[in-house]
């Protein structure tokens, strides 16, 4: 079944416009549960209350209340929020373009496909564009209202956003640095470069399996149909990579070979 | 009781965690992170923190409001205990899911992040990347120089790490990256929670005219003209907002929230409270007084990866 297009843009590259239909990505594979009351098996509802006298609040009676450094508050209400909303636009804006690798890696966060819609040529020529070039394209655009920012590429013959988190958000990484030590020995690099050579491999995707949510779904699927726990039991192992036996007794001879290097065989 | 280690985790929302309270960001996650014969002792940072202006939902004299679950037919409020997780039967009734049936499921907890495979880090595209961390080495230097190692040799030879670990109850593939000083890691989608685009019906690709592919190729080139400042991506609504609070604060429009008046736990309290139960749950304590505890805690998914903030908004 064909997925639905969440949204219809252009992509806007300097004059030249590519009209776009953009698609999840990502599929949710997780088993959703609902909140019951125990007592009687029906589903919960929520609802506000104050939290110093416990009386109930309307939804609509709530504000945002932002704290400010002085302890004071701020509230903006509804309209207030409303007015700071971007203005809607259909336009997925390139900003600049820079090469795939370029930004930080925990900025990424969630891919969607954009599809053609209407000039095919065109949408594969950006594609193909991308692609020789190595590069991503940065941009913006406004959907639901809200500003978004993303990394438009090429994959697999077509055109992937990957949106991306604002800067602010981003950990200041600086503290978690390690601290200066000794310096490296060229035979501590050349061991470690000989390591890492023999645990070396393709990256098999399909061979992982989210094993708990599979046992989850099927446990659920045995309730609904009316029967009971099907016997708990462990978890069904992942089938081990072919190569990890081999691959560890080439670092042990490894390690063996060049000696001498017990305080790092121990935590080191 | 429903079991505090449903919450809901996002890149954004956990957000808090690694917020940079006075005594800095807190791991998730400490273990060690092994390649060869070669433990390294690190810690596991989410690597997103919390915008510096958010909301809490307040009443119009400034009362924090908080989301109390209930029950219609009673109409009475509920604590955790009174809440389970349901499945829905084809008569319309709920079957309950019992924590102790998930738990029998959920994989034993690691300590230890085995790095079995590097593959160049191109292999691993950042469409699999579900949530990002900070590897960091041990605040006590144990295995600093093992950790510079590992990232210094990484990084020539650009290539990433792949192993699988459980963190809070579910196993993932992490993929560790180097920076050249400091390891990244990445948690992956699974290859079955990405869809391809035969799922969205895309037409197959074919050769664009040479005319239109030099057209973008020139485009791009003309965009990418000059330097880039990755930190320059913030969310423009951001200075609008701090431009509308301080206006309101210059006309006097604040208030005062009652010092006295016992504040909820916001989402972030809930992280903190989280790594504080599954502390003592380590040590074999039974969890201290609860009662503050927000009824989201319940949880009503079994993996509420995503908060809605997340999904396509």
């Amino acid at each position: 079944m064909a997925a639905r297009a969440l949204w219809k843009a252009v992509v806007k590259l300097g004059k030249l416009s590519v009209p776009v239909r953009m698609y999840s990505a990502v599929q949710d594979r997780d088993t959703h549960f609902h909140l019951v009351h125990v007592a009687d098996k029906v589903r919960v509802h929520e609802r506000l209350r104050r939290a110093d006298d416990g009386e109930l609040v309307e939804r609509e009676q709530t504000h945002s209340g932002y704290t400010l450094e002085t302890g004071e508050m701020v509230l903006l209400d509804r309209d207030e929020l409303r007015s700071l909303a971007p203005k809607p636009s259909r336009d997925i804006s390139v900003l600049h373009s820079v090469p795939m690798g370029r930004l930080p890696l925990s900025a990424y966060l969630r891919p969607y496909w954009l599809g053609p819609d209407g000039d095919e040529d065109a949408y594969f020529a950006l594609a193909q564009a991308l692609e020789a070039a190595g590069r991503a394209a940065i941009s913006e655009w406004v959907m639901r209202g809200k500003h978004h920012y993303g990394a438009l590429c090429a994959r697999d013959g077509f055109l992937m956003l990957i949106e991306l988190s604002s800067a602010d958000q981003w950990l200041d990484v600086r503290g978690l640095k390690p601290s200066e030590g000794t310096k490296l020995e060229a035979r501590e690099k050349q061991m470690a470069e000989q390591l890492i050579a023999g645990l070396a491999g393709a990256f098999e995707h399909e061979r992982f399996h989210d094993a708990y949510r599979e046992q989850v779904a099927a446990l659920v699927e045995a309730k609904a149909r009316g029967r009971k726990l099907p016997g708990a039991r462990a978890p069904a192992r992942r089938p081990k990579e072919r190569s990890l036996q081999d691959a560890l007794d080439a670092s042990l001879r490894a390690l063996k070979k060049s000696g001498s290097h017990d305080k790092e065989r121990k935590s080191a | 009781m429903p079991r505090p280690a449903k919450q809901a985790r996002s890149r954004q929302s956990h957000a808090d965690e690694a917020s940079q309270a006075p005594s800095g960001p807190r791991p998730t996650w400490s273990g060690s992170l092994s390649f060869g014969l070669v433990t390294i002792p690190v810690e596991l940072y989410p690597a997103s923190r919390a915008p510096a202006l958010r909301a809490h939902s307040v009443t119009e004299d400034g009362v924090r409001v908080t989301r109390k679950y209930y029950c219609e037919r009673d109409d009475r409020d509920l604590e955790p205990e009174d809440l389970a997780r349901g499945v829905e039967l084809p008569n319309g009734k709920f079957a309950l899911v019992e924590d102790e049936e998930l738990e029998a499921l959920a994989p034993k907890k690691s300590r230890e992040i085995e790095l079995r495979l590097f593959t160049d880090r191109e292999e691993v595209h950042p469409a699999l990347f579900e949530r990002a961390y900070v590897l960091a080495p041990a605040r006590d230097n144990t295995g600093g120089k093992a950790y510079r190692l590992l990232a210094e040799v990484m990084h020539e030879r650009r290539c990433a790490g792949i192993a699988t670990f459980v963190l809070r109850e579910r196993e993932y593939i992490i993929a560790i990256f180097s920076d050249g000083q400091l390891l990244h890691g990445e948690t992956l989608r699974f290859a079955d929670e990405l869809r391809d685009p035969s799922a969205a019906a895309l037409p197959t690709p074919k050769p664009a005219q040479k005319t239109s592919v030099s057209k973008f190729t020139r485009a791009l080139e003309e965009t990418g003209k000059g330097r880039f400042d990755p930190t320059s991506l913030v969310d423009p609504a951001h200075e609008q907002l701090a431009k509308l609070l301080e206006a309101k604060r210059r006309k006097g429009e604040i208030v005062q929230p009652p010092e006295a008046a016992p504040t909820p736990p916001d989402e972030g309290a809930e992280v903190v409270d989280l790594m504080r139960l599954l502390k003592q749950s380590l040590q074999g304590q039974a969890p201290a007084d609860e009662s503050d505890a927000s009824p989201k805690k319940a949880g009503a998914k079994a993996r509420p990866r995503r908060k809605s903030a997340r999904r396509a908004s």
